[in-house]
């Protein structure tokens, strides 16, 4: 099964009525070819309806999986249709599509499998409350001290993937899938990861519900799933 | 030396408790392979309470002097194994609920689409 257009954009949303609409639109201007594929975990409001009306594939969950959930679902979905490229962006509108094209340029040279999105690298222009600052460095520290590579934003979801790693996430199940954990499976399993300096746009929709408590839980949580996630046997990137 | 009375008690409870995971599996509420390990700690229960002088060697090889607090002991292990046991049976069935939702969510939408074109292709027909 292969179609026409080698590239989708993946679009995890939930509740995202006030921003989709304006995501797919900047994402056709700058990809015009790309398939658009929204993965809606429950929305109660009108978001799939606007991004069906604007040409996408929704993909609806019968209930919610967690970002996460979602972002495996369209790996499934790219994998079970034959993309050979993967942009994801989130559908809160703060990343800008017009920096797709930088980390997509990095993937098609074959310069690595994986090009992240970073708010930190220098570069970038992200101004960062001072709970994600505290998270973002200590996540950074864990990650980067397991797999041997600085990464300085473990948690963008900015992401260009190539077929290989689609094909990872598609075929090699996780537990709580988190980009967290995929960059150290990924690494793990031999993938090459770069990441690529990005400009954020500020949250169109919502205020984000991040704080110093929130953040150390989210910490504590991740570095121990983080470890556990260590001691299971991990495919290596031929799959 | 355990109480006569603690004794009946033990093996009343662990008899109802055998008879009532038997009519739960009798009546389908409860799968046997998940009543294994319940099966199992109530027939300890209930051979520790009848045969004293096993709990007995027991408690000494483990070094717990009163026989209650051994049979309490072997108790509270037992339904540790358990919930361990469930935490295992819990942690598979959600993976298999994540990948039957998102099998649905894409089989949902080829079908949505395959409707579409079919449709389209009638009306392209009839014009």
């Amino acid at each position: 099964m292969v179609d026409k257009h080698k590239i989708m954009v993946l679009i995890p949303t939930h509740n995202e009525e006030k921003t989709i609409g304006q995501v797919i639109k900047e994402v056709k201007e700058n990809l015009p070819l790309a398939d658009i594929v929204v993965v809606d975990g429950e929305s109660t409001d009108s978001t799939r309806e606007k991004a069906r009306s604007l040409g996408a594939v929704v993909l609806e969950l019968s209930h919610s999986l967690g970002i996460g959930g979602g972002v495996e679902t369209g790996f499934r979905f790219a994998d079970l249709r034959g993309y050979d490229t993967v942009v994801r962006v989130d559908g809160d509108g703060q990343h800008d599509p017009k920096e797709i094209g930088k980390l997509m340029e990095v993937v098609l040279n074959g310069g690595a499998d994986i090009a992240i999105g970073s708010r930190y690298v220098r570069g970038g222009d992200y101004k960062a409350s001072l709970a994600r600052m505290l998270n973002t460095k200590l996540f950074s520290l864990v990650v980067s001290g397991i797999i041997g590579q600085k990464i300085t934003d473990t948690t963008s979801g900015f992401q260009v993937v190539n077929r290989e790693v689609v094909r990872f996430f598609s075929r090699n199940y996780l537990f709580d899938y988190s980009e967290v954990e995929a960059l150290v499976l990924l690494k793990k399993a031999g993938f090459r990861i770069v990441e690529i300096p990005v400009s954020m746009k500020e949250r169109r929709q919502g205020q984000s519900s991040f704080n110093l408590i929130k953040g150390f839980f989210y910490v504590f949580t991740g570095v121990l799933s983080l470890s556990v996630g260590l001691l299971r046997r991990t495919p290596r990137r031929r799959v | 030396m355990m109480s006569l009375q603690i004794r009946l008690v033990v093996i009343f409870s662990s008899c109802i408790m055998l008879l009532i995971i038997f009519d739960l599996i009798r009546r389908q509420r409860l799968r046997a392979r998940y009543s294994l390990f319940w099966l199992f700690v109530g027939f300890i229960f209930l051979v520790f309470s009848i045969w004293s002088s096993l709990l007995n060697q027991v408690a000494t090889l483990i070094g717990v002097y009163s026989l209650s607090n051994t049979l309490f002991m072997v108790g509270f292990g037992g339904i540790v194994i358990i919930l361990l046991h469930f935490c295992v049976i819990i942690s598979t069935l959600s993976v298999e609920n994540k990948k039957l939702t998102q099998k649905l969510s894409i089989l949902s939408w080829r079908i949505e689409e395959l409707e579409r074109r079919r449709e389209m292709g009638l009306s392209n027909g009839e014009g």
